[in-house]
């Protein structure tokens, strides 16, 4: 009897936990939902039910969101009749190639992946480019001879891994300085754990995000130096991409995604304690108050900054397209005025 | 008497015919079904060559003739060899270093009170900590590369080589201990000439466990840092969208695992002939 009563105990409690964690799924599951709460600033829905967008990210919920938690919840999206979700995932190449499939609509990806994609035939168009500045840079620490990319000659470079955008930026970056990646003493693929690697200097350089990877890196050594790589090519990086079939069958859509994007993004570079707040909801481990995540925001919105929201140049386009050729990932150059549009942006 | 010599000799005849008549029969049972596995195979791949017909569908999934083409193009420009060099030298430092040390380990335990007591929940522990975590934490002591990726794979193939060594040795009979013991053998015997091949039937069973696992090891290894293997083929693959590149890598990989897992099995037919001959 004792026993059973033992093991009824352990179910139970097992149960609990279960049960809990669904319920904590659920509450992030329905952030988009949440928008509708009595609290939400959210203007009255439009006419007719709302369309249920699921919006894919391609990393977990982190402050540089912070734009589409601030859209979401004073219901920007709601109030173009959107019902939006954010999707998380780490696997942005998967994210897209169902939106090329039309199993998702609209995606947060970059511009790399996009020509990539394009150039094996996926129907994907970018509508609106979020980060305005190439958001990877190389770190050095502070007392490094390391100053310029020229410098980099020679060196040992950290990235983290032989592909992706980390990658292609350091090609951008040593393609500037008239540098092969043969001229540095090696490339070597160190993860994505980068601060520990720079920390214990197995390397003399890094490729990294330059939005959160230094503050990161100086809270756990030392100072460091960034070496932007848009400061000397300025790639295209994250935007909402949307593929052919949507833009065909719902402009409209399109054209409201866009605009409540533009809206989150502005308030957040208005207001980002505001902004910051608003995020707690959805990053679960932002603390109330804490100064190296408000340096990450502080950092991300520099890289936002612009005075046409979404506004693809083309010659970002086109550095990134004859990077990737260069770098044998593209062999035949795609019709960039397929790859991206600015005909659905907001009114400035 | 010529009757009564000649009787043996016919009683063996007929062990024989019997013997051979049921080998015979197991050779037919056995090669009934032979056909079945390649007419899965030919009917999987038809399928997959109806539903990839249409290039429309190409971006999501390669065709069976796009994935032929690719495998010919980099197995002809020693693209895939050297990738496969790269993995399977991390499956063999992988297999080395955790087989050896789970087989220590297990023998320790299932030999010693005082070790399964003190080791014995966090070796089992162990096997629930995420590889993928545990990951970064080796690079960043054994630097990027072959090295931290062999580790990972010897920590994937450590647990059930680490169980298999520990059931093996515990299911000796504690009656031929005494026995070898009554024969003044020593512990370097018993352990040669009995535990070893008693639990030799688990022990091959946890490596062939173990050899599948490793190929699965040293894709994870690979996925957090890598320049070469065949798990950073896949990465890389899928990075460009090369969808064929991904399947090369992914048919690369299962047929060295079906490689490995033969290779044990052959070991394994080897080593129990013994066995079998007891039968």
């Amino acid at each position: 009897m004792n026993r059973l009563l033992k093991v009824i105990f352990v179910v139970a409690l097992l149960a609990g936990v279960i049960i809990n964690a669904a319920q904590g799924n659920a509450i992030v599951a329905a952030n988009g939902a949440q928008a509708s709460t009595p609290e939400s600033t959210a203007p009255a829905t439009p006419s007719g039910p709302a369309i249920p967008i699921t919006l894919f990210v391609g990393y977990i919920h982190n402050i540089q969101f912070a734009p589409l938690y601030v859209a979401i919840e004073r219901g920007y999206f709601k109030d173009a009749g959107i019902d939006a979700t954010i999707e998380t995932s780490f696997d942005e190449t998967d994210g897209l190639t169902r939106i090329a499939a039309d199993q998702l609509q609209f995606g947060l990806i970059s511009g790399d992946q996009v020509l990539l994609a394009r150039s094996k035939g996926a129907p994907v168009v970018y509508v609106f480019r979020w980060y305005q500045q190439f958001p990877v840079g190389v770190v050095v620490p502070a007392d490094s001879s390391i100053v310029k990319p020229e410098d980099l000659a020679g060196k040992v470079v950290g990235v983290p891994g032989k592909f992706g955008a980390s990658y292609v930026g350091l090609q951008a970056l040593l393609n500037s300085a008239k540098l092969k990646e043969s001229d540095l003493k090696d490339v070597k693929a160190i993860g994505f754990d980068t601060a520990p690697i720079m920390c214990g200097k197995q390397v003399d350089a890094a490729v990294i995000y330059v939005a959160n990877e230094p503050a990161q890196i100086e809270s756990k050594c030392f100072k460091v130096r960034v070496i932007k790589i848009a400061d000397y090519a300025n790639l295209m990086s994250n935007g909402l991409v949307t593929n052919e079939k949507t833009l065909k069958d719902k402009p409209d859509l399109v054209r409201k995604m866009n605009a409540a994007l533009a809206h989150g993004l502005t308030d957040t570079i208005a207001d980002p304690k505001a902004a910051y707040d608003l995020s707690r909801k959805y990053v679960e481990t932002l603390a109330a108050d804490d100064p190296v995540q408000m340096a990450v925001l502080t950092a991300s919105i520099d890289l936002w900054k612009t005075d046409k929201y979404g506004y693809s140049d083309p010659a970002a386009w086109k550095l990134t397209q004859d990077t990737l050729v260069a770098m044998g990932l593209i062999t035949d150059p795609v019709d960039l005025t397929k790859v991206f549009s600015n005909d659905y942006l907001p009114e400035p | 008497m010529t009757q009564h010599l000649h009787q043996p000799a016919r009683a063996t005849q007929q062990i024989a015919a019997s013997v051979l008549e049921a080998r015979t029969a197991k050779f037919r049972r056995d090669t009934r079904l032979n056909w079945l596995p390649p007419l899965i195979g030919l009917l999987v791949l038809a399928l997959w060559y109806l539903l990839t017909r249409d290039q429309a569908t190409a971006f999501g999934i390669a065709s069976p003739i796009g994935v032929a083409q690719q495998f010919i193009t980099t197995l002809m420009n020693g693209t895939l060899l050297r990738h496969i060099g790269v993995t399977l030298l991390e499956i063999c430092i992988g297999l080395l270093a955790g087989v050896s040390s789970a087989f220590i380990l297990g023998y320790g335990i299932a030999r010693n009170r005082f070790l399964e007591q003190a080791i014995g929940p966090y070796a089992v522990g162990f096997q629930a900590v995420p590889i993928i975590a545990v990951a970064p934490v080796l690079i960043r002591i054994f630097g990027p590369g072959i090295v931290s990726n062999g580790i990972v794979c010897a920590l994937i193939v450590f647990f059930p080589m680490l169980i298999n060594t520990m059931v093996g040795i515990r299911n000796v009979s504690p009656d031929l201990r005494d026995l070898m013991r009554s024969l003044s053998a020593t512990r370097w015997q018993i352990f040669t000439r009995l535990e070893v091949p008693a639990a030799l039937p688990v022990l091959l069973g946890g490596l062939k466990i173990s050899a599948t696992l490793a190929v699965i090891g040293a894709v994870v290894g690979e996925a957090v840092s890598a320049q070469a293997g065949l798990g950073y083929l896949i990465y890389s693959a899928r990075y460009v969208y090369d969808t064929s590149l991904v399947l090369v890598g992914v048919f690369t990989l299962t047929a060295l695992a079906l490689t490995l897992y033969e290779l044990v099995s052959r070991l394994e037919s080897r080593l129990l002939r013994w066995q079998r001959a007891g039968h």
